[in-house]
């Protein structure tokens, strides 16, 4: 392995892990407040991307799509905690699971019957742009994929810190019945929580979309890693999520060239196990949120 | 009074009984795709007994798409035959095809095949697309000593498992990665490419694995050096700049690619976003799938693609036009193949002069037909070896050139000359 | 009392008779029908066993179409490599899996992990094993296996008609209720539940639960290995894809837990409605693709979300507030 190539793993490890990160913040969010297992995660994405297929479609700028991506998706973010997700809480954690799944199968599922189950591409202003550091090519579009995700988990860094609404979040996560007690609206909190933890996707979705293609199971690839990547990061910790993606990213990327025939993707998964067995609580440890 | 021991009798009484009624309710002889709603539109019905083809195509599911060209292809062909007095030595005798709903799921297509043979009393089998399924459904003419001609499905092991009831007409994936070679070669040879070194990259299922051994051995067997041996889980990537990037650092002259549509997307995307400058080819499947080039714009243009059919091979405008006529779109290779396939099997009835499945093989398998006006795919014949394989299946290699698709070898078939 | 009893025997007897006659009865369908039903008992086998460390022990393993694709490849390998009959594969299978079950719940709840934790590494399990069972030529690889046919023959486990392969999975079935029940009656159910309500309770009253999450894992996977083998010998070919699939685990799962978790027949009850459905789904609706598993997601979400205990424990549930006469 010489110099640029390891370089260029690097980097693009790296970028690939920011884009990680955008999809694990979300599902940490929920995770963290709500406890749910959020199995469908990766097919709220694929909605976003959808519209912004929708949006380019039409011929506008599919960055736009964010306008409606993002609205649209804490709305149904809202909506399913309201009717599907706050009244099996107290259900235990299999049935949660498998519900999930079977929210994701039906997600999935519709999209295939309503867009079929055809692969699209949407080109962006970026598209075909790079940047040269020396040997090293950086594609456009996935950097800007990159800064996006850097500020998405920023603002949900800072909304949790320094607002109110982020302190009553933290507050229903640490102990909903304190919380209530102190006046806290806990079913309100769920809502605007699962919205939110949508939402990113929303924001995700227009960037993500001319890095990648759209197809119904386009959520699926991403959805092991983001599990991952809040478990290695230790549960509630967004720092150590932000952290994990990274790493996550590296061993993905690392894997594929290293490790022999189509066995990259397990570089991810061992690392994930190991972790599990020798830090069961993550590498930063769960904070709770 | 029944107590709580009863009740758990009673609901395996009900389950069992349940069980069965929906087992009868769900599977009965299936509507969709059977052989009322499709077998229209097949000319003329003579008082001859017809001689009744069994086709298997996805025809539901995520393959319908290809199902359905499939589907047109055969149909046109039996009309066409039908139209033109039918099986002369059986007195005419109209083929009658039976189409049979695979849904491009392996199980499925073999419960089919088996009622087709077993209960349909079809006297040959033909169709396929998906592989699993096509190797799934020979198991099963095999077993029940029916003759079957694969149309398009490329596995290698279809025929490889030495089966005595099963042809194939296209070409099998074995050959289209030694060909991708050959064609270097060509290249080298005639052109003055000055390839040395290939870098194989390929989605690692049968249809990457399969295709990836044959252009070893054509490296191995042409004397070029196979620089780089690359496999990735097309489920499961959604990254392709690593491989790019060993690729690039590799320093090869070029690259041959087999992937689906959306890793093949994906792929050149990113070789496009590092600037890898090596020859590309890129093996049928999500290559020759129109979607490609039309995600990637111009781009296309600096790829070879290996197909097993182009529309601008010579001779094929007459069943081209009626094939655009009949069914609206344009043909392609699935269609081509259909349509060939029929005459294949036309040809061997009526050398047979028989309905009996073993004579029918038997004259399946020495099928010449060398008449290039009864050829519509670009094979320059057709003759089965030993395994049951068109010994003259080769892929031609395409190049988008000011957006149209042009044939740029073999030879024979060629339209323009390759630009790189 | 003993007046009930004698109406019980009657019952059980008639039940018997019944069941006899319509599994004779099998042998009048036409072939794909007893397809169906050679897939409901498979199911509701694999279900079962399934339900053993999932519903009985509570340990939600989404690792179970890898026994079945271990079982597969085990009994598929020593018949095609080294000639071995798929009645000594079956047992073979097995143990494999035992071996893999074993190892899993060995890393797993050494270290505490259960849950979701638990499911999660399952999965991943099935991830890794699909990439690497791709990369090698003596399993096949991506081509995958194929069994030849080589005539009707009971000691290769391979017959022409789909009939005795009803037989066979059907004597399965009637085999694994048997060992379900005993289960059930035995110590070790009563420590499986106990640990599913509430582990820590459990291990307060002296349980050791590492073991008996462990026997959970061991029975279970060996049974499904078991199963595996049955699977390649009627479908006559495997490949990671199809054998290493995620969506193959949601199924055996959701037979179990539609129907009933934690009960004798719940897996036959959600194998025998859902299985036909899907069929018939396809069947019916197959012009549009995915369907059928659209309606399954939404199955899955209602029956959750409405009868968290199953159709089985429901429909008792009602039975009994019947004859009580409420």
């Amino acid at each position: 392995m010489n110099l640029t190539l390891f370089g260029q793993t690097l980097v693009s490890g790296l970028l690939q892990g920011g884009i990680y990160a955008q999809i694990a913040m979300g599902l940490m969010l929920g995770l963290g407040v709500l406890g749910i297992i959020n199995f469908a995660h990766g097919e709220f994405l694929m909605i976003a991307m959808y519209v912004t297929l929708i949006v380019f479609r039409l011929d506008i700028n599919p960055y736009l799509a964010i306008f409606i991506s993002f609205p649209l998706l804490y709305f149904l973010g809202v909506i399913l905690a309201k009717y599907l997700i706050i009244p099996i809480l107290d259900r235990e954690t299999m049935a949660q699971f498998l519900i999930m799944i079977g929210l994701s199968l039906v997600l999935m599922n519709l999209a295939m019957i309503i867009f079929s189950p055809n692969f699209y591409t949407v080109k962006a202003a970026l598209t075909g742009k790079t940047l040269k550091i020396g040997e090293i090519i950086i594609g456009a579009n996935r950097l800007l994929g990159f800064a996006i995700s850097i500020l998405v988990t920023g603002a949900l860094l800072w909304m949790m810190q320094k607002t109110e609404l982020g302190r009553n979040i933290r507050a229903v996560s640490q102990n909903r019945y304190a919380a209530s007690l102190v006046g806290v609206n806990v079913k309100a909190i769920y809502q605007i929580a699962f919205g939110i933890s949508l939402a990113t996707l929303g924001i995700s979705g227009p960037f993500l979309t001319p890095i990648y293609y759209v197809s119904p199971n386009i959520g699926s690839f991403f959805i092991l890693f983001a599990f991952a990547i809040v478990i290695v990061g230790g549960m509630g910790n967004f720092k150590g999520a932000l952290v994990a993606s990274f790493l996550i990213g590296l061993a993905d990327a690392f894997g594929a060239v290293l490790l022999p025939g189509s066995t990259g993707p397990i570089l991810p998964f061992i690392f994930l196990i190991l972790t599990l067995l020798f830090k069961p609580k993550g590498l930063f440890g769960g904070s709770g949120i | 009074m029944i107590n709580k021991n009863g009740i758990f009798k009673l609901i395996i009484l009900i389950t069992v009984i349940a069980m069965l009624g929906a087992g009868l309710a769900g599977c009965a002889p299936k509507p969709s795709g059977g052989a009322d709603e499709n077998n229209g539109d097949q000319g003329e019905v003579s008082n001859v007994e017809p001689v009744k083809i069994g086709v298997l195509a996805p025809l539901t599911g995520g393959l319908a798409s290809i199902g359905e060209q499939l589907k047109n292809g055969n149909e046109l062909a039996a009309k066409m035959i039908n139209e033109n007095g039918g099986i002369k030595s059986l007195g005419g005798a109209p083929l009658e095809l039976i189409f049979l709903d695979g849904e491009g799921r392996q199980e499925v297509a073999m419960g089919e095949v088996e009622r087709a043979i077993d209960q349909e009393k079809v006297s040959v089998v033909t169709g396929s697309f998906h592989s699993p399924s096509a190797m799934g459904a020979t198991q099963v003419a095999e077993r029940l000593k029916t003759p079957y001609l694969i149309q398009v499905a490329g596995a290698d092991d279809i025929t490889n498992r030495g089966f005595n009831y099963v042809t194939r007409v296209s070409v099998n994936l074995f050959k289209y990665g030694y060909d991708a070679v050959s064609y270097f070669d060509w290249l080298n040879k005639e052109k003055d490419a000055g390839i040395k070194k290939i870098a194989l990259i390929f989605e690692d299922a049968d249809f990457g694995q399969s295709t990836a051994k044959g252009s070893k051995e054509a490296i191995k067997d042409l004397g070029f050096e196979l620089a780089l041996d690359l496999s990735y889980p097309a489920a499961s990537t959604q990254n392709m700049t690593p491989y790019v990037s060993k690729i690039k650092a590799a320093n090869v002259d070029a690259v041959i690619a087999t992937s689906f549509i959306a890793d093949a997307l994906l792929l050149a995307d990113s070789i496009e976003e590092l600037g890898l400058d090596a020859i590309k080819l890129g093996i049928s499947g999500g290559f020759a799938d129109p979607l490609f080039a039309e995600n990637i714009g111009s781009k296309v243009e600096s790829w070879f693609l290996a197909d097993n059919f182009n529309t601008d091979i010579p001779g094929i405008e007459e069943v081209n036009n009626k094939y655009s006529e009949t069914y609206n779109s344009k043909m392609g290779g699935h269609a081509a193949h259909a349509y060939q396939s029929i005459l294949i099997i036309a040809d061997a009835i009526e050398r047979a002069a028989s309905r009996d499945r073993d004579d029918i093989n038997n004259a399946l398998k020495e099928t010449s037909i060398t008449d290039s006006s009864k050829i519509i795919v670009p094979y320059k014949a057709i003759e089965f070896d030993e395994k049951g394989q068109n010994i003259y299946a080769e892929p031609v290699v395409i190049q988008y050139q000011d957006g149209e698709r042009k044939t740029v070898f073999p030879s024979k078939f060629a339209t323009s000359e390759p630009k790189f | 009392m003993i007046e009930q009893t004698k109406q019980n025997n009657l019952i059980k007897t008639l039940l018997y008779i019944l069941t006899i006659i319509l599994v004779l009865a099998v042998l009048k369908l036409p072939s794909n029908i007893v397809h169906v039903l050679i897939l409901v008992f498979f199911y509701a086998y694999v279900s079962t066993a399934w339900d053993i460390l999932g519903g009985y022990a509570g340990q939600m393993s989404f690792g179970h179409s890898l026994f079945i694709g271990v079982g597969a490849y085990t009994s598929t390998l020593l018949l095609l490599r080294l000639g071995i009959t798929p009645w000594i594969g079956l047992f073979v299978s097995g143990l494999i899996a035992l071996v893999i079950g074993a190892f899993m719940g060995f890393l797993c709840f050494r270290s505490n992990i259960t849950g979701f934790y638990f499911a999660l590494v399952t999965i991943v399990f099935v991830e890794i094993s699909r990439y690497l069972s791709l990369g090698f030529e003596w399993t096949g690889a991506a081509k995958g296996l194929y069994i030849p046919y080589k005539g009707n023959n009971i000691s290769n486990l391979q017959f022409d008609s789909k009939y005795m392969y009803f037989y066979v999975i059907f004597a399965m079935y009637i085999g694994i209720l048997i060992l379900y029940k005993a289960i059930m009656k035995s110590k070790s159910g009563f420590y499986f539940l106990a640990i599913r309500e509430n582990e820590e309770a459990a291990e307060s009253i002296g349980i050791n639960t590492y073991k008996y999450k462990m026997l959970a894992t061991i029975i279970s996977s060996f049974l499904v290995g078991v199963a595996g083998s049955f699977w390649a010998q009627y479908i006559t070919f495997i490949d990671p894809y199809t054998m290493f699939d995620f969506m193959l685990s949601v199924q055996i799962i959701f037979f179990a837990v539609a129907g009933g978790r934690g009960t004798l027949f719940g897996p036959l009850v959600g194998a025998a409605l859902f299985v036909p459905l899907s069929e018939g789904l396809r069947t019916m609706m197959g012009r549009i693709a995915g369907i059928n598993i659209l309606v399954y997601g939404i199955i899955l979400i209602l029956i959750l979300r409405f009868m968290p205990d199953g159709i089985f424990v429901w429909v008792k549930d009602r039975l009994k507030n019947l004859s009580h006469g409420r």
